[in-house]
């Protein structure tokens, strides 16, 4: 290659990824990145999330039958979710879908899959989970400690991002509160996976001391500012009100 | 200087390539009874998962048929031994991925997707679809064994005397696959499900080095010609889409995330009426083609045409029997699920074991006596058993179920060589390998056609009822009592059915000539 062209073309190749990369991030304290963050998360129109269980058992109900495994839906700001719940009851996997609009929750009956509206404060409550004022994003500032930033690492999902690996430890009431008692109230060990420039949390682990195994919660976030229609289920032949 | 390898004798020939195929068909039905540890250990949800997971049968299903389509005409073409050999080795490959599925292909997969696209495949389905695709290469390599075993022993001997080996071929098949289930229940009492899989493969290289040792390497046949491969493709299309149309019956609607709809899939239909197309295009297909897949011209063969009729007759009507006995035990009769599963397990073998060794008095008798009677006897005695099926009620003990199921198990099984040999002995030398495809593959689709309509017959019969016999604001025990009513005579409807089909069957079967006689003919 002609030698006067090549450091152009490096120029040239650096301008394009510079426009196609976040804007690079100066080195911030780490809990700036957490607050940013926690801001980010808070003022997000919608987003698409994951819980997964795994290691000790962790019950829906208190005659402590339906085990969670896994919960995956959407969220629309301020008070939307819908998700299907995977519960493990024995000696069957079952699926359950839940809509929360506000405090009106909704959900399918076990057997047969029809919608019914569910009591007032009946139990957990996604939407109770994702609020942006009480919520896991507002966790993420008031309740977590000892922050450590670990450097930067590519998660297998997100093959070709590098993002902030930070650890630290999260005070378990709020979550207790949130979770209606699924995860907490003992404090956890939690490892976060933040976006550099755009300040987007990917992943956050959650790891609970059990008595016999540890309860590991992996909480995973994607199709950031996407806001999904949440809309009421039908409940026999009409929508509900 | 190298000796000559002495040939094994004709016997230790059947021996040799009888164990693959009995483990080949056993993987077929093995399944049933793991199926629910499958499902719970890949934590498979119940009510979304469950018509996926019927894809670990039907996809065997479905690949075992499409092998049997060509895997026969390549063996007619490149060497049985030879076919045979690669279709063994396909088995074992398949059994080693099922037995992994969850493991290794399942990251890999879930890692290709991460390169492609966003979001977050959930890894119960990825793993499932994993062990569907892995129990159809198993499939792929345990159908073609069959087809290609039946011509190795069909060349071995005359056409008068190949009645009976091919008894043996078809007792051991169906031995293999009726036993699939007991296997399998066994198994998983003491071990994982994995393990089942994981024991294919000494076995599999055991008889893979015994094979190449023993049997005689290929002389090149009288048939020449290549491959139509255009005309495989369209015969495989089309089962695909028979079989993925036909298993919607028991599959419900589509629904969106906040409602449901009732009836079929929209898929049911089109994918019926395409396989139709396709196998017109296959038929003109094979019309045209230099060397064709299948020469239409045996089915000019009476007994070919009968007999090949007559297996698809009782493969529907054995598998309303297969898929209906343990549905009536675990319904009206068994305490619990566990307790079901194992009850109809032994029950299902009064049926499945002597239709097994029936088989062998069965090639025996038409040696004698010919196709026409071994099979009509047959026949007779499965529509007798099913008749007295119909009488089965919640109160009915095994004891007096499985005299009936033995008499309809004799009856199928003596049908089974008088119909296979039919076909085989009407096909030329270098078209056996086809021909004695056709004789499974029949069946095969038979079984399919016959457990997707009667599913559907089923479920739309018992809506029916349902709705007649239960009164407005039924309590909980009057709506299990209704159940019960519903279902023991909904089970009772489809026996009748499965008599009626045999009755059906008859009618090819007294066409059927003797082998001189369809010579002389020809």
């Amino acid at each position: 290659m002609d030698r006067g062209v090549a450091p152009q073309m490096v120029l040239l190749a650096a301008v394009a990824l510079s426009a196609c990369s976040p804007a690079p991030t100066p080195d911030l304290p780490v809990d700036e990145i957490v607050s940013r963050s926690a801001g980010r998360m808070r003022s997000m129109p919608g987003f698409h999330f994951l819980i997964e269980r795994e290691g000790a058992s962790a019950f829906l109900d208190p005659q402590d039958t339906l085990s969670f495994r896994r919960a995956e839906g959407e969220y629309a700001s301020p008070d939307r979710v819908q998700a299907t719940i995977r519960v493990i009851a024995p000696g069957m996997v079952a699926e359950i879908s839940v809509i929360s609009i506000g405090a009106v929750q909704w959900e399918t009956d076990f057997l047969t899959g029809e919608w019914q509206e569910l009591p007032p404060d009946w139990g957990f409550n996604p939407a109770v989970l994702f609020d942006p004022e009480s919520g896991i994003q507002a966790a993420l500032v008031e309740d977590l400690s000892g922050l450590v930033l670990l450097g930067t690492e590519e998660l297998e999902e997100t093959p070709g991002q590098r993002l902030y690996h930070l650890q630290g430890r999260f005070a378990g009431e709020r979550l207790y509160a949130v979770s209606y008692g699924m995860i907490g109230p003992e404090a956890a060990d939690a490892e976060l996976w933040i976006a550099p420039g755009t300040f987007e949390v990917y992943r956050m682990i959650l790891v609970e001391p059990g008595e016999e195994e540890d309860t590991i919660w992996t909480i995973d976030f994607w199709d950031f500012d996407q806001i999904p229609e949440i809309l009421p289920p039908i409940l026999g032949d009409q929508p509900a009100e | 200087m190298t000796s000559p390898r002495r040939a094994p004798s004709p016997t230790a020939t059947i021996a040799l390539i009888s164990l693959p195929i009995f483990i080949g068909a056993l993987d077929l039905t093995v399944v049933s009874a793991v199926l629910p540890h499958v499902i719970l250990d890949l934590e498979i949800p119940l009510q979304t998962g469950l018509d996926d997971a019927a894809w670990i049968v039907t996809g065997y299903l479905l690949a075992y048929s499409i092998s049997m389509t060509f895997m026969g005409r390549l063996s007619d073409l490149h060497g049985r031994r030879r076919a045979y050999l690669a279709s063994l080795a396909i088995f074992a490959l398949g059994s080693y991925l099922v037995a992994s599925a969850d493991g290794w292909p399942t990251r890999l997969a879930l890692r290709s997707y991460y390169s492609l696209a966003s979001g977050r495949p959930d890894p119960a389905y990825v793993s499932l679809w994993m062990l569907v695709a892995a129990r159809m290469i198993q499939a792929f390599g345990g159908g073609a064994m069959v087809p290609v075993g039946m011509a190795l022993v069909a060349d071995l001997y005359p056409p008068e005397r190949r009645a009976r080996p091919l008894g043996v071929i078809a007792a051991v098949d169906t031995a293999g696959w009726v036993v699939g289930h007991l296997y399998g229940g066994i198994l998983v009492r003491f071990w994982d499900w994995r393990t089942i899989f994981w024991l294919n493969l000494p076995i599999c290289l055991l008889a893979f080095l015994l094979i190449l040792r023993r049997l005689r390497p290929d002389v090149p046949t009288a048939e020449r010609g290549r491959m139509d491969w255009v005309g495989a493709a369209l015969i495989t299309a089309a089962l695909a889409l028979l079989i993925i149309g036909l298993g919607a019956g028991g599959e419900g609607g589509e629904s969106g995330f906040s409602g449901r709809q009732e009836g079929l899939p929209r898929y049911a239909g089109p994918a019926v009426a395409a396989a139709v197309l396709l196998t017109a295009g296959f038929v003109w297909r094979q019309r045209r083609a230099k060397d064709p897949l299948l020469h239409l011209s045996l089915f000019r063969s009476r007994n070919f045409s009968a007999a090949s009729l007559a297996n698809f007759l009782t493969g529907f009507s054995l598998f309303i029997a297969i898929a209906n006995v343990p549905l009536f035990i675990n319904t009206l009769v068994a305490a619990t699920p566990a307790q079901g599963a194992w009850d109809s397990g032994w029950m299902l073998s009064a049926l499945t074991v002597p239709m097994a060794f029936a088989a062998i008095p069965g090639g025996w008798l038409t040696e004698r006596r010919g196709y026409r009677a071994t099979a009509a006897l047959g026949l007779m005695l499965a529509i007798l058993g099913f008749a007295l099926m119909t009488g089965w009620d919640a109160a009915t003990s095994y004891a007096s179920m499985a005299p009936h199921l033995v008499l309809t198990g004799i009856g199928f099984g003596l049908t089974l060589a008088p119909v296979a040999a039919a076909v085989v002995n009407s096909a030329p030398p270098g078209q056996r390998g086809a021909a004695s495809s056709l004789v499974i593959l029949f069946r095969l689709v038979g079984m399919t056609t016959g457990v997707s309509s009667i599913t559907t017959y089923g479920l739309q019969r018992a809506d029916v009822l349902t709705a007649r016999l239960l009164p407005e604001g039924a309590s909980l025990a009057e709506m299990a009592r209704v159940g019960m009513q519903v279902a023991e005579r909904v089970i009772g409807e489809t026996f009748w059915v499965a008599g009626l089909i045999c009755v059906f069957a008859l009618a090819p079967v007294l066409l059927l000539r003797t082998a001189a006689r369809e010579r002389e003919e020809s």
